[in-house]
């Protein structure tokens, strides 16, 4: 059952407050989930014809915002998406990225920030149904907290940027041997997760999908104004070493033809940050 | 012995699991001694809770063998490491669950971890895995600002919330499982919080108990508040012989280790308080 219901209840919040994420069963149906399909089919067959194929990638990856995908584009301004992320980060916050993904292989440990001042969400929606040993997410649950956060620091288990972990290295273990929950989905099933938390997939394989919304905190505090001009920076480097194809904030999007109140707000913030102009 | 890595692991999550520690025949002596113990059980001594549990002694003279684990270089050894040269071997219990869940929980709540230092070894005498009441645990939970944000969650056993979202069940919180075979033994922290889900009758399981020699003036006061618990917590349970037998106190082998561990036990006034 589709639910009709967007708010999150006070007992999801918590979940999301105590363990780092949430996850939602059947946000999205079988026709909307095909429709996101034929989009990505769609997009990643002209991206395969425009990028080199001897360039070594980690993995395709393109921003939502774009006029081939005008539909998964529009899942932003869905309150199935942006009604959850404002009660977890606030009413004025702002998606920052918007991306599709097509991996081709697992994804070791690691948080997508260390960053504690400022609270990114990232909302993921996988296309094909997952399991443990076949591209399931996983989540060590309470790790975008410290202690645990910096402890996993500590001990060496970090793989962002590709890195190897020496912890799993000396250890003589497998990512897979790290306690985790395993976030067993089917496609419209969303899991949420502050973007602190650790993660990983094992079980890879060629052309797994998701689609992904991260929501950032509007800074108030002097410290979470630097940590959100750091993103800045942090983005930039992000789409060199992802490789991400295609402007973040395409002009299509940006022109806001229907006049949507909130695209204009985010777009405005966006622009004052720099965001915009630091595509150009 | 465990590596450093092992070490950390415990460290950084609370538990750690470790594979094939006993032997398939000393699985089988466990369990036989393990019938001789649950011969003497009868409905009247079985726990309240949903568990449904029969809890017992093991260091009685029914069960020598599994009584000797206590002292066991495979487990004591991994305790020193952990706890130091100078930790105890509190206990060792047999606890057969007839329930099909253990609530979640942390074994210790009443002191903090710059109090009191101390873990359990657990090993199931059956396979289990995640539907059949294997242990379940929250990893790192055993940290205190996650043990306490964890406490606040609520729980449909045993911490609800209200009527119409009472919260989650023991199997929806999202939690590790340490599927488990005969012979393998899963170490925790009594602070880090753990369950089971799905056991049937007859589940069974052992543990030995280790605490860490206090040293600082608060860990001190920890083992004094920790005798008054212990002592209120055996209550819970209706044993009908006493924690610390006549027989494990007579340690009848003269054992050195249990010698020296009698005479700590006794120090803090654990045996006289619990066997009250």
């Amino acid at each position: 059952m589709i639910q009709d219901n967007y708010s999150l209840s006070d007992a999801q919040i918590q979940h999301f407050e105590v363990f780092g994420f949430l996850v939602r069963r059947n946000v999205f149906n079988l026709e909307e989930i095909n429709r996101i399909n034929d989009e990505f089919d769609h997009r990643l067959a002209s991206l395969k014809a425009e990028v080199d194929p001897r360039e070594d990638r980690l993995f395709n990856n393109w921003p939502n915002r774009n006029p081939q995908t005008p539909y998964i584009s529009s899942l932003l301004e869905d309150p199935r998406i942006y009604i959850p992320s404002e009660q977890i980060v606030g009413e004025d916050c702002v998606p920052i990225h918007s991306n599709a993904n097509s991996y081709a292989r697992s994804s070791a440990w690691h948080p997508d920030t260390k960053e504690a001042h400022l609270l990114m969400v990232k909302n993921v929606m996988y296309l094909q149904p997952t399991t443990g040993d076949h591209g399931a997410l996983r989540v060590i649950p309470g790790s975008h907290k410290n202690p645990l956060h910096e402890n996993l620091l500590r001990i060496g288990l970090d793989c962002s940027f590709g890195k190897e972990s020496l912890y799993l290295k000396e250890a003589g273990l497998r990512g897979e041997d790290i306690p985790s929950y395993i976030f067993c989905s089917e496609p419209g099933d969303l899991i949420m997760f502050n973007q602190r938390l650790w993660h990983a997939a094992f079980g890879g394989y060629e052309d797994r999908r998701t689609c992904t919304f991260n929501f950032y905190q509007n800074p108030k505090s002097l410290g979470e104004k630097e940590t959100m001009r750091k993103q800045l920076e942090v983005a930039k480097e992000g789409i060199k070493f992802l490789g991400t194809i295609g402007p973040q904030y395409h002009p299509w999007w940006l022109e806001n033809p229907d006049e949507n109140s909130k695209r204009a707000r985010w777009i405005n913030w966006l622009k004052e940050w720099g965001f915009v102009e630091a595509e150009k | 012995m465990i590596t450093e890595q092992q070490v950390y692991f415990f460290k950084t999550f609370g538990f750690l699991v470790l594979k094939n520690v006993l032997t398939p025949a000393e699985i089988k002596n466990i369990n036989k001694e393990f019938l001789v113990g649950l011969a003497k059980m009868d409905e009247t001594k079985m726990g309240t809770s949903v568990r449904k549990q029969y809890n017992w002694t093991n260091l009685g003279p029914d069960s020598p063998f599994t009584s000797s684990l206590l002292e066991d270089e495979r487990f004591y050894g991994i305790a020193q490491q952990i706890l130091g040269d100078d930790c105890v071997g509190v206990d060792s219990h047999a606890n057969q669950y007839n329930g099909n869940r253990s609530p979640w929980h942390p074994d210790i709540r009443e002191l903090g971890p710059d109090q009191f230092t101390g873990f359990k070894f657990t090993f199931y005498l059956g396979p289990v895995d995640g539907n059949s009441g294997a242990l379940r645990v929250v990893p790192g939970s055993h940290c205190p600002g996650f043990s306490a944000e964890v406490e606040k969650v609520f729980l449909k056993d045993n911490n609800p919330g209200p009527d119409d979202d009472p919260g989650l069940a023991v199997n929806e919180v999202p939690a590790h499982i340490c599927i488990s075979e005969p012979g393998d033994a899963v170490i925790f922290d009594y602070f880090v919080w753990h369950s089971s889900w799905g056991g049937s009758k007859d589940r069974r399981m052992v543990s030995l108990q280790y605490y860490k020699n206090p040293k600082t003036p608060e860990e001190k006061e920890g083992m004094r508040k920790m005798v008054a618990f212990r002592k209120n917590f055996n209550k819970g349970f209706k044993r009908e012989t006493k924690l610390y037998p006549d027989f494990w106190l007579a340690n009848p082998n003269n054992n050195v280790v249990r010698t020296q561990w009698i005479e700590q036990l006794q120090k803090w006034g654990f045996i006289d308080a619990v066997n009250a």
